[in-house]
């Protein structure tokens, strides 16, 4: 009986397993993760898990579903090390485990202050664990909280801190928010909602140290005014998991790296989701994906390589974050635009930003119209040159302009 | 007593309202002509679906894509586990009628 070993439990791991079955593949399925829990999803342990103790666990699927797909869940199992010569699985508790196809899909770790004098002092936030120990910090009589770095963690725990009625002050080294992911006049309208909400934010300003005061709060030196706060989160991004890999002699960079099939350097070794470097034909470059649906689906493509049924993956990237009442998706790559098109206006929140490339779609900002996803996708998805006239007439809708567009093409 | 009017039945094919119906928020689709309805909201996270994108026969919140038969309710994939109710429809004298009397979500 063939053997599919996948290392790593989070979205890309069990996208990975559920798609083996949904093939057809009656082997059997070994899912090894090292935290001591079932599945679980991410996204709500930096919004409504931070604000309630009444939750539970958010599990992506019941230990009954598991069995009855027969997924051998090793929940607490460290794998130590990689062989692939045997193709084989050395793990922690001194056992192993041979495969016939594997899939890494170890995601990664929060980043740490390590260098910044005290900067153990500061929470980070990625697993169940760090949302519980944060939720146990925030759930006492509101005070003072730091955030460090205004990406997407960062400022969805400043916007959960703030509902719970905290003094947030949040420290950002670039210009802008989120400046990875948006652009510059999208990055100004989430400023000016945190603003609006009463949130400190604090660009070009970079932490220099954390020091412990007697009296239990914590000294914030920085580049701009120091601060005395009770907690300090930092939200700074995450490092992959490619030590496995890379001690097996994988080829990896920021990521392991994959080809558009999800295959790495080594031969019967895949990776995917957070971790996995991959080969992106529709962009014609590299890209390392952090996001909910990029695990599952490319967990779910490299599954079928696996299987010898692969093709290349090249989806249109999507994520979403959730701040006070807003929803705000991002689509595609919006930082290879060379102009945006608005349509619809920010005081509204609701608008969609169109970043186009020589006069393609290369990527869709949403904010509060999840409905325009689609359209934008296919739009993106078409790949040919649009009227921009057309693309910014608020009378013209969207979706008959994606349906022209794809039907023309 | 269970048919209540909800609205008028000028819904365009592929489209969907959002309306209150005896306290409970409702949605309905007209699919290739043929009036439906269902729950309006979410079973992932608040969000009402007459937001969303109705995608042939199925519709897609608009917060996280999670998507539901609107004939049947199902739910059609992660992140939605749980279905939408679906609720019975006539249309009489160029209105929809809806029948709302279980309890709904």
């Amino acid at each position: 009986m063939k053997t599919m070993a996948i290392v790593g439990t989070g979205n890309a791991g069990l996208g990975a397993a559920l798609e083996l079955r949904r093939q057809g593949f009656d082997g059997r399925v070994l899912l090894l993760g090292a935290e001591p829990h079932l599945p679980y999803e991410r996204p709500p342990l930096s919004k409504a898990h931070l604000a309630s103790d009444d939750l539970p666990m958010p599990q992506l699927l019941s230990a009954d579903l598991l069995a009855a797909q027969r997924i051998e869940l090793r929940p607490g199992c460290t794998v130590e090390s990689l062989d692939t010569t045997a193709a084989r699985l050395h793990l922690a508790d001194g056992g192993s485990e041979p495969y016939d196809e594997l899939l890494l899909a170890t995601g990664g770790q929060a980043r740490t202050l390590t260098r910044i004098p005290g900067g153990h002092h500061a929470l980070t936030l990625r697993s169940y664990d760090d949302a519980l120990a944060l939720r146990k910090c925030l759930a006492v009589p509101p005070g003072r909280l730091v955030v460090v770095g205004a990406g997407v963690i960062g400022l969805e725990v400043a916007a959960t801190a703030r509902g719970l009625g905290w003094q947030v002050t949040v420290l950002e080294a670039a210009d802008r928010p989120m400046a990875r992911m948006l652009t510059p006049e999208v990055s100004g309208f989430m400023a000016e909602l945190h603003s609006a909400a009463g949130v400190e934010l604090r660009f070009g300003t970079t932490l220099q140290a954390l020091e412990p005061r007697p009296d239990g709060r914590i000294d914030v030196l920085s580049s701009t005014a120091p601060l005395q706060t009770d907690l300090v989160v930092a939200g700074i991004g995450m490092q992959p998991d490619t030590a496995l890999a890379a001690a097996a002699g994988l080829q990896t960079t920021d990521g392991i790296l994959v080809d558009e099939f999800a295959r790495t350097s080594a031969a019967h070794v895949h990776a995917a989701g957070d971790a996995a470097s991959l080969w992106h034909p529709r962009f014609n470059r590299r890209l390392r994906l952090e996001s909910w649906q990029h695990a599952a689906r490319h967990g779910a493509a490299a599954a079928r390589t696996m299987l010898g049924r692969g093709e290349p993956f090249d989806e249109v990237p999507w994520s979403w974050t959730d701040q006070y009442d807003l929803n705000l998706q991002v689509l595609g790559l919006p930082a290879e635009a060379d102009r945006t098109l608005l349509r619809g206006r920010t005081s509204d929140s609701k608008f969609v930003a169109l970043h186009l490339k020589q006069r393609r779609l290369v990527g869709a900002t949403l904010v509060n119209l999840g409905r325009e996803m689609r359209p934008c996708k296919a739009l993106i998805e078409c790949g040919a040159e649009l009227d921009l006239q057309r693309l910014a007439d608020p009378e013209v809708s969207l979706r008959a302009y994606a349906t022209h567009m794809a039907a023309c093409a | 007593m269970p048919w209540t009017p909800a609205c008028p039945a000028d819904i365009a094919p592929g489209e969907c309202k959002g309306l209150v119906v005896n306290g409970a928020n409702i949605a309905v689709f007209n699919i290739d002509g043929q009036f439906h309805a269902t729950s309006n909201v979410c079973t992932h996270q608040f969000a009402l679906l007459s937001e969303g994108y109705v995608d042939g026969d199925v519709i897609e919140c608009p917060l996280h894509q999670g998507r539901f038969n609107i004939l049947t309710g199902e739910a059609e994939g992660e992140p939605v586990t749980r279905g939408i109710r679906v609720f019975p429809v006539r249309v009489e004298a160029g209105e929809v009628l809806v029948d709302v009397a279980q309890p709904v979500d």
